[in-house]
């Protein structure tokens, strides 16, 4: 007798779809060499990489706020301790600021929140390829969708942190009005140009934990260097150097439609947007080249 | 059920494949910032000689499979047999050669490998089928199947981290298997789960071989490997030994794994450690022939002894002593198990050195390799706290030669030997109450 027939749920199924038939070609020459095949391989990875992304996104979140008893309060909780040392320190006029498009602490409240997406979109690409290194070394899926549902979390996370702010706002009677929504193309460029950066530390954070260790330390000093709990500086040369900072200009352009104020000067976020664009599309062609070699080497 | 068969392109094609390894960690790291820089500036491929601790896991291997074809790898550990797999699923980059892939690659290799503990056997279906490239609208659809499959019953709503890792492998499987591939590739996993489920598998694999799935099938089981391939492929330390018709292959890889496990025998022999808890040592042991001339190796239906020494740390009364025989794999179970208590005798008492031995008549071993177990035990009416004096270990193979056992058995003349059943029967054929004799008697 067929064993099929005896089992008619052990055949292979019907229903898992096959694309048309794909031919793949691992030769030792760099991927770089057939531009063509290369192009084709990640436009069919991102749509084949949809669902997954989709899948990740909400099992990370779901899984991460599962296991925590206070949970969603922790997206609270650190921006609101940040932001009151930070007002205690104005008050206490060990920090001397003044002239703040707000009230100072709801301009920190949204200082710090934009900074938090920064740092998180800068720490997504390399902590979500060290969580899922076993995955990474032992199965072959669109490797994209582990920074794109990373970017996904992200965004979830500052969503969450958007209510505090809506409340902040409202304490502090700063009014919120419809132009705010167009706060979003900086929210996305922020993110983006986080992700970046997160991207290009990658391969070498992968190899060597002395990335992930340094990370912290640099991005607290670099949370001073940056106009968060301080309006963007109006003299030369402080005005070029801290348009220089990836993050300044998007940031304080963000702030500032938050709270219903105009951009101040826009042709450093036009640039940083093209930078942000040309150099996503340069990293992600060297990520995906990189991989085989980053996953021989991390102990597949 | 599509009909994958009738295309004549294969599905794999592997050409002078090689793949090196860095055996020191720090230098493997900077071979790899070197080969990102060189890949990145396109000027890879300079030199693919071995660089300072490199070795070469994998070194000019060919292979070719078509649609519905299944090849199975053996070989010993650090034969190259996962390496292998890596490349064709991609995960890993060539360094020489090249690998063709038609169609969809499906991995049995690390089942649930992206299991999060803490979501549901169901959520995590849905997880690791995206991850496997099963796209919502067909999951939908096979769930319930999935579901089926993996039969777990209501642990299927609770979270995985409550599951034990058979069900575990049970929830991958059931996932990876609906996959529906073009190439799967299976890395001893069938092993996992109870025996139901196990057979479950072996089903699923017959049908998805019959549909025109091609299979690579990596296992350290032989008989499994002969069983379902079509070839086999013999890989040692990288480099291709023998590849063709499955049980050529696996009985000269066979043959070679006795020699290989005679050898080690041979050197463990002489240094039985024993434990600090034993009141008696045992010494390595010998093979004597009826004779009680020394030997390594033993005709069929001859008789001998295994002589084992002992030196006593105390003097222990009354042991009993406890001998097995296993065929084979040290993984198989004794096929005899001779007790001196079972035969009615009492072992007086033991002191200082000495050497007892086991005399065995007109035995009926099949040629093969035997493995010999030993330990002391207290016997049953004395038994107050310790079971044992010594601890029953290994503690020496024999060989059994095929002798003249074409006098008696001619059919098992030119037989493959490790596949032979330990013993054999004494025993006659009958048909209709009527004796069968032997064709030479006729």
């Amino acid at each position: 007798m067929d064993e099929e027939d005896k089992n008619p749920d052990c055949g292979p199924s019907e229903g898992g779809s096959r694309g048309e038939e794909r031919l793949r070609v691992y030769t030792p020459a760099s991927q770089l060499r057939t531009p063509l095949r290369l192009v084709k391989d990640m436009a069919g990875d991102v749509i084949d990489g949809r669902e997954l992304t989709w899948r990740l996104i909400v099992r990370d979140i779901s899984a991460r706020y599962r296991q925590s008893f206070l949970g969603i309060a922790w997206a609270f909780i650190p921006p609101i301790i940040t932001a009151a040392v930070f007002v205690m320190l104005n008050k206490a006029s060990v920090l001397n600021v003044k002239s703040t498009t707000m009230p100072y602490p709801a301009f920190v409240m949204a200082g710090i929140i934009l900074w938090q997406l920064f740092v998180d979109s800068l720490n997504a690409p390399l902590r979500v390829i060290q969580a899922n290194k076993a995955l990474l070394g032992k199965i072959n899926f669109p490797r994209e969708s582990l920074v794109f549902a990373a970017m996904g979390e992200v965004l979830f996370e500052f969503a969450i942190k958007l209510l505090l702010l809506v409340v902040t706002f409202i304490i502090y009677d700063v009014p919120l009005t419809w132009t705010a929504l167009l706060a979003i193309g900086p929210i996305l460029l922020l993110m983006l140009i986080g992700i970046m950066l997160g991207v290009l530390l990658t391969p070498a954070g992968m190899l060597y934990s002395d990335i992930t260790a340094a990370l912290p330390i640099i991005t607290t000093i670099w949370l001073f260097a940056t106009p968060v709990v301080y309006p963007m500086p109006v003299n030369q040369p402080y005005v070029t150097l801290t348009n220089l900072n990836p993050p300044a200009a998007a940031l304080c352009a963000a702030r500032d439609l938050l709270a219903g104020a105009g951009v101040a000067d826009v042709i450093p976020l036009l640039a940083w947007t093209g930078c942000t664009i040309g150099g996503l599309l340069i990293l992600w062609v060297m990520l995906r080249v990189a991989m085989p070699i980053l996953i021989e080497r991390i102990g597949a | 059920m599509r009909d994958r068969s009738e295309m004549g392109r294969p599905t794999l094609k592997i050409e002078n494949l090689s793949k090196r390894f860095c055996r020191n960690l720090r230098r493997a790291l900077w071979y790899g910032m070197a080969d990102l820089l060189s890949e990145l500036t396109m000027a890879r491929r300079s030199s693919v000689g071995l660089r300072r601790d490199e070795f070469w896991a994998l070194k000019d291997v060919s292979l070719e499979l078509m649609p519905g074809q299944t090849v199975g790898i053996v070989g010993h550990n650090g034969a190259g047999k996962s390496t292998l797999l890596k490349l064709v699923n991609g995960l890993l980059k060539p360094d020489e050669g090249r690998i063709e892939l038609r169609g969809r690659v499906g991995a049995l290799i690390e089942l649930g490998a992206g299991f999060n503990p803490i979501l549901t056997g169901r959520e995590n279906i849905y997880v690791n089928a995206a991850i496997l490239g099963i796209r919502r609208k067909d999951m939908n659809s096979l769930i319930d199947r999935v579901v089926e499959f993996a039969d777990l019953g209501d642990f299927i709503d609770s979270p995985v981290q409550s599951y034990s890792s058979g069900m575990k492998s049970r929830l991958g499987f059931a996932v990876a298997s609906h996959l529906n591939p073009d190439l799967l590739l299976i890395d001893e996993v069938l092993s996992v789960g109870d025996a139901t489920f196990r057979q479950k598998c072996v089903d699923f694999l017959a049908g998805y071989r019959r549909s025109g799935g091609s299979v690579i099938f990596v296992s350290h089981n032989s008989s499994v490997v002969e069983e379902i391939c079509d070839q086999v492929v013999w890989l040692d330390h990288g480099r291709i030994l023998a590849s063709g018709d499955p049980s050529d292959v696996i009985s000269q890889y066979e043959e070679r794994s006795l020699q290989l496990s005679l050898e080690s025998e041979m050197r463990l022999g002489m240094t039985i450690a024993a434990a600090e808890t034993d009141d008696v040592e045992l010494a390595g042991m010998e093979l004597f022939d009826g004779s009680g001339a020394r030997r390594e190796r033993i005709g069929f239906g001859e008789n001998f002894e295994l002589r084992i020494g002992y030196k006593a740390r105390r003097p222990v009364e009354k042991p009993m002593i406890v001998l097995g025989i296993k065929k084979g794999s040290r993984m198989n179970m004794n096929f005899a198990s001779l007790e001196t208590d079972s035969d009615g005798i009492t072992v007086g008492r033991l002191d200082g050195q000495g050497q007892f031995s086991c005399l065995i008549d007109s035995p009926r071993m099949m040629p093969g390799v035997y493995h010999v177990t030993v330990g002391l035990m207290r016997s049953a009416s004395i038994q107050t706290g310790k079971k044992w004096f010594t601890q029953i270990r290994e503690i020496g193979s024999f060989v059994v030669e095929p002798g003249r056992i074409a006098e008696t058995h001619p059919g098992l003349a030119g037989a493959v030997v490790w596949k032979l059943p330990p013993m054999a029967l004494g025993h006659s054929w009958r048909l209709d109450g009527r004796a069968l004799t032997r064709r030479a008697e006729q």
